[in-house]
């Protein structure tokens, strides 16, 4: 994990009452933490950049447990920052994403309520990823909103989930692809010193 | 197998596709996003599998690398135990449509236990070799010579389309079908030559969709001398109606011709 620094993931409690359970760490939006994987592109223009990032979010609202269905819009950050974004223009203008967000994690306790019958049941749901995605306009982050349900009647989980996302912008500081020349300079190696003693040859002790 | 579609809302959710081009030799980087809507409910306190394909409708002839992740999205229970799973992944080309599907096998147990959503992505390297649909429109000289054999002096005379095509039945006595067609793709004419008799105007319509039946229209706004009217309708012996595959992606010689009908 060096290189990396983690938060606590929003709206987490401590305490879980009948839960034994720690969340899944969340990258921390404000130390170096997860790395974002960037690409050269030709195209499509005015793109020049392919970007890689994850994150991680809650799901629904909680260890609420009253056999009602909570529909939450979380906004998970990411790491990405858009240099060339300008909040005059819309954003999907100036970037196209591809993200998919899936339960991670789930946790569940016993029974609670004051009355116990058969009738306890869940649901837990990462229903839709919002498609115009949310960029700060001071700091250039990337966001994406996820619309997540959950319902819970005389159970309760803690319940998260986790987001890739590809991202398509332009980058002023990306190269264009003809630029980047690989130019490979040969080597010669060392002459062969065939009188070396060769570890585990035959003829060596090898331990 | 149960099979759900990304153009029907009802069954895939936030579908998105995000493509870039690598800049080497047509290949494109596809990545496919997506929330998959099995819905599969079942009350069976055994483990129950099955596969379902998800027609990503992403136009793909060859895949060189992909990659798949897939998860689980809405579940489900009540008050019993249970077991959800995503247990695989492939994806593959359709060889009927040359599109991408994706086939996940899902597993569920409950009683009852439902598993309403799956997600998923697919990242792949893709490469799409150029087809087409080609041919001729011939028409006497006498009927219109165009100024020169630039194409910008002729083509502007022809409506050429590549069509969708559905047909019902009349539901009249003697049978017969209701042809609907839905323009999908636009031609264009790359060529004119003329003979002593005759004018060609080759044309083409790049990348046609596979697994669909289709047919070529050509209209025109040439018109006949006096009382007679032009007619454009397939050569002798061509067939304006076809459905493309994967082994076969194009089609050539499908010519038209114009003639003029005189009203007597």
């Amino acid at each position: 994990m060096s290189g990396q620094t983690w938060e606590i993931p929003s709206g987490f409690i401590p305490i879980y009452p009948g839960v034994d359970y720690t969340p899944p760490p969340i990258p921390s939006v404000d130390g170096p933490a997860q790395h974002v994987l960037k690409i050269p592109v030709a195209g499509p223009a005015p793109f020049n950049t392919l970007a890689v990032v994850r994150g991680r979010g809650a799901i629904g609202s909680g260890l609420i447990s009253d056999d009602e269905m909570h529909r939450t819009v979380w906004r998970v950050s990411t790491h990405l920052k858009i240099p060339s974004y300008d909040p005059d223009r819309p954003v999907l203008d100036q970037l196209r994403h591809s993200t998919a967000a899936s339960i991670v994690a789930m946790s569940s306790g016993g029974q609670i309520g004051i009355e116990h019958d058969d009738g306890s049941d869940f649901q837990v749901a990462v229903d839709e990823i919002v498609a115009e995605p949310y960029v700060d306009e001071d700091t250039k982050r990337f966001y994406v909103d996820i619309r997540t349900a959950n319902l819970h009647n005389q159970t309760s989980s803690v319940d998260y989930l986790e987001m890739t996302s590809w991202v398509l912008y332009y980058d002023p500081a990306t190269k264009p692809l003809d630029e980047q020349i690989v130019v490979i300079i040969p080597t010669f190696p060392d002459p062969i010193d065939t009188a070396a003693v060769i570890p585990g040859a035959a003829g060596e002790e090898w331990h | 197998m149960a099979e759900l579609d990304v153009t029907d809302p009802a069954q895939v959710a936030s579908h998105q596709v995000l493509e870039a081009d690598l800049g080497i030799g047509g290949r494109r980087l596809v990545v496919a996003s997506g929330i998959a809507r099995p819905e599969w409910k079942i009350d069976s306190d055994e483990v129950h599998r099955g596969d379902w394909t998800v027609h990503l409708h992403i136009p793909a002839d060859r895949i060189e690398q992909v990659t798949t992740h897939v998860g689980l999205a809405s579940i489900g229970n009540d008050d019993t135990g249970y077991g959800f799973a995503t247990d695989t992944a492939s994806v593959t080309v359709n060889p009927t449509t040359g599109e991408l599907d994706l086939t996940v096998g899902l597993a569920l147990m409950g009683e009852p236990s439902t598993l309403n959503r799956f997600a998923y992505q697919v990242v792949a390297v893709v490469v799409s070799t150029v087809s087409e649909i080609s041919g001729t429109i011939r028409w006497p000289r006498r009927l219109f010579e165009p100024p020169t054999l630039s194409v910008s002096d002729t083509a502007p005379h022809f409506t050429i389309q590549l069509n969708d095509r559905e047909t019902r039945p009349s539901g009249g006595p003697f049978g017969g079908v209701i042809e609907t067609l839905t323009p999908i793709l636009a031609g264009e004419v790359t060529l004119v030559a003329m003979t002593d008799t005759e004018v060609r105007a080759k044309y083409r319509i790049l990348n046609p969709p596979k697994g669909r039946e289709l047919r070529v229209t050509v209209a025109t706004d040439i018109r006949a001398p006096g009382a007679g009217s032009v007619l454009v309708g397939p050569a002798a012996g061509v067939e304006d109606v076809f459905t493309l595959t994967l082994d076969d992606p194009g089609r050539s010689g499908v010519d038209f011709e114009l003639v003029v009908q005189v009203i007597a």
